[in-house]
């Protein structure tokens, strides 16, 4: 019996880490491939080999050389970075104001929120373009960092559900010794609330460097201030795409190597993020 | 608990599912049998508002009802004067902008423009043709909406600094000194923070969110398409036309309906298959015995970090017709003929359609992986040990057990999930871009959902009226499904009890 239960067992996870090497395969190789071409030294859109005859390092130059993408780079790191600095702020914010005060908008606000979050967002998106051009924003990478972190105020929820769990006996014993709710939350919630910061950065971090709808519509034919997801989208279509789709490769490598450290880095926050909001109400 | 083992476990999931439609319903009556009572109260307080404005008027110390035409003037009469100067300075403000700019804004909201741009056929008495710029509907009904939004910013200050003037007054009679300015901005950062914390948040969702949003609401009331394109000529408002033609035109309807059901199904499969098919890569992860478990999560959590344009324009790509799937294919000699995966007509497109299906799964079972892998750990082991002690089948456990608690935690996830897929821009763009285009479809194809249709009918043809239409449309479903299926989950229900 014993031993029919074990040898069970031995097969059960023989299937299992069998399948799992095979979901693995599956899932790496269009990455694989990807990174193939990256270093693919024949020219043209699609070969007809799965690994390149030859191997370069020459579409990396050319990147550099003959496109923009540094500047777009460059481009894109400043948005990040301040639209996860400003985006952190408000987000923060709102989500400690709904949490731990009462006032008569607050249901309200909330249930706005989420309706507002449910419309389709580039909807908006052609106004937005012609509110930033009244105020002679268009095409500017600060009306970028603007509306990215302009919507940050609706999406408070998770870090809402995250102060929930804080408990408030300890506001009220700061407030006893006299602080008021500016240096409760600055020098007591704060400092407290890692994961949730980590998680907001990050979000906001990483939405630059793959939103390009957005930001094509608002940035328009201003290919100075171009982020890379643009940038790297022209090179695909029909006039670039023979000349540059190792390019495109090149460059995808160049933008996801730093994305996945950061978020292989850090995605214990991630997780915590997404399930402790509802986890925890 | 005695009950529960007299069920089949697929049925017991079957039952809760309809439960929980059959409790949606519920709430879709009860919302629309309460609504003639909520108005109705509505308008009562409205009226005991009026009332109480009126009576305030008459009641009032003389510097009130002076304040009803000079904002704060009641501030200043009871000692805060800053308070009271800064109100009579947005009043200012107000009349300056109202007769400088909100006036002919607000006019020009009805009208929206009456001068056409001259396109060449008048001329001056030289013969020669006047170049005049007419006026911009576009412009019109932005500036319109704003001077909206102006007005009723004002009104709810106005009614504020009325208040506030009261409540001042009524402290200075009764003996006080009412609060000086120093100690309301004091308020504004301890009691009253919320204020002050939601201020610039606000103010920024007004800017990017609500106005546009409005803007674009009020264009599909418009005829807005690609025979009125400002500023070359101007359009006007006229009601529920577009509305009606979604479901009268047989070529738009054609496409509607046809692209509603993808929609759904697309939804209600994508979202799905993600999620049971995560749950079952993260219990293979997580299966006592397995080997290599960091090294498998870093695989699949590769997928989620590598930003989402690269791997879906990657995956357009690998199955190209000329991509390196069908070549594979092809040098294993497991098919003839290269596969059009994001062509292919045949069979009411049914291979496209598929393909994105599957990318969808290669892209969304990590994100399901990597949130469930931690609910999983948390099931409270003895539950298991009970239930293996009964005899219960390792099919059973699942049903039994792991769905039910794992559902339970991650409910909202699931609804946002659905509502994030039938708004899926990226994937269905970055792939197929909506194609392969089909004739009987009015500019759209197999693979559009309803969200790249609309984008299609606005950026690329200009029918702005009726790409608005499209969205009011899709915003109703997804509102009404969501904000119901959130008030019956209990996260949001039992908001006070973790506290």
């Amino acid at each position: 019996m014993r031993k029919s239960m074990k040898r069970r067992r031995i097969a059960g996870n023989i299937i299992a880490e069998s399948a799992l090497i095979l979901l693995s395969v599956i899932w790496l190789i269009p990455i694989v491939w990807i990174v193939l071409q990256a270093f693919r030294g024949e020219a043209g859109a699609l070969t007809y080999t799965f690994f390149p005859q030859e191997l370069t390092l020459g579409n990396f130059a050319t990147l550099f050389k003959e496109t923009m993408f540094s500047r777009w780079f460059l481009n894109t790191f400043f948005v990040a970075l301040a639209s996860c600095v400003l985006s952190t702020i408000i987000t923060l914010m709102v989500a400690y104001a709904m949490s731990r005060f009462r006032f008569r908008a607050r249901k309200p606000f909330m249930k706005i929120a989420l309706i507002l979050g449910m419309f389709p967002g580039f909807m908006s998106m052609i106004a937005v373009y012609y509110i930033l051009k009244a105020f002679g924003l268009d095409g500017q990478l600060v009306s970028l960092v603007l509306v990215y972190s302009g919507g940050a105020g609706l999406g408070f929820y998770v870090a809402k559900g995250f102060f929930d769990t804080v408990s408030k006996s300890l506001d009220e014993s700061a407030r006893l010794e006299g602080a008021s709710s500016w240096q409760v939350f600055w020098k007591i919630i704060v400092p407290m609330s890692k994961p949730i910061i980590v998680y907001t950065a990050l979000m906001a971090f990483i939405s630059p460097w793959s939103d390009f709808i957005f930001a094509k519509v608002i940035l328009g034919t201003n290919r100075e201030s171009y982020t890379v997801a643009i940038g790297l989208f022209e090179f695909l279509d029909s006039t670039h795409k023979n000349t540059f789709f190792t390019c495109f490769a090149a460059g995808s490598i160049l933008i996801a190597v730093p994305v996945v450290l950061l978020f292989i880095f850090l995605q214990k926050y991630y997780v915590e993020g997404i399930t402790g909001g509802s986890v925890k109400g | 608990m005695e009950q529960k083992f007299t069920d089949n476990a697929f049925v017991k999931f079957y039952k809760r599912v309809v439960a929980w439609f059959v409790g949606l319903w519920n709430g879709i009556c009860t919302f629309f049998r309460k609504l003639p009572g909520q108005i109705g109260g509505a308008f009562v307080r409205f009226g005991r508002a009026c009332k109480q404005f009126a009576l305030d008027f008459v009641h009032g110390h003389w510097t009130v009802k002076l304040s009803y035409l000079f904002m704060g003037a009641a501030n200043i009469g009871a000692g805060q004067y800053i308070k009271g100067v800064l109100y009579l300075l947005v009043e200012g403000a107000f009349i300056a902008f109202m007769a400088l700019f909100g006036g002919s804004a607000f006019v020009g909201f009805f009208t929206l423009g009456t001068i056409a741009m001259n396109t060449g056929d008048a001329v001056d008495e030289w013969g020669n043709p006047i170049v005049a710029h007419g006026d911009n509907s576009l412009l019109m009904l932005l500036y319109g909406v704003c001077t909206l939004l102006v007005l009723i910013a004002f009104a709810v200050l106005y009614f504020k600094s009325i208040r506030s003037g009261i409540a001042a007054r009524t402290v200075k009679e009764s003996g006080g000194k009412p609060k000086n300015f120093r100690q309301e901005i004091f308020e504004l950062f301890d009691q009253k923070l919320y204020k002050t914390m939601l201020a610039v948040p606000i103010l920024c969702v007004l800017a990017f969110t609500v106005v546009p949003l409005v803007y674009m609401i009020l264009m599909a009331f418009t005829s807005y398409d690609h025979n009125h394109l400002p500023p070359a000529s101007l359009f006007d408002w006229i009601g529920f036309e577009t509305f009606g033609k979604v479901f009268a035109n047989p070529l738009i309807a054609g496409t509607f309906f046809p692209l509603l059901g993808w929609t759904l199904v697309w939804a209600l499969i994508a979202t799905s298959s993600c999620y049971f098919a995560g749950i079952f890569l993260a219990m293979l992860i997580n299966r006592k015995g397995v080997v290599g478990k960091p090294v498998f999560r870093t695989i699949f959590v590769l997928t989620i970090a590598i930003p989402q344009f690269i791997t879906l324009l990657t995956m357009s790509n690998f199955l190209d017709v000329d991509g390196p799937l069908n070549t594979v294919l092809m040098d294993m000699g497991l098919i003839k003929e290269r596969i059009g995966w994001l062509t292919d007509v045949s069979h009411n497109a049914v291979l496209p359609r598929f393909s994105v299906l599957m990318v969808n799964l290669w892209i969304g079972v990590p994100y399901t992986m990597l949130i469930t892998t931690g609910v999983l750990m948390n099931i409270p082991k003895d539950l298991f040990e009970a239930a293996k002690l009964d005899g219960a089948s390792p099919v059973k456990l699942f049903a039994r057990i792991t769905l039910p608690y794992v559902l339970f935690v991650t409910g909202p996830y699931l609804i946002q999930q659905f509502i994030g897929n039938i708004n899926n821009f990226n994937l269905i763009y970055l792939l197929t871009g909506g194609g392969p285009s089909v004739p009987e479809y009015h500019i759209a194809g197999k693979t559009d959902l309803l969200i790249t249709w609309l984008y299609k009918l606005t950026i690329e043809q200009n029918d702005y009226n009726l790409g608005s239409v499209i969205g009011i449309y899709t915003f109703v479903a997804c509102a009404a499904f969501s904000l119901l299926a959130y008030s019956r989950t209990s996260s949001v229900k039992n908001e006070e009890d973790f506290q």
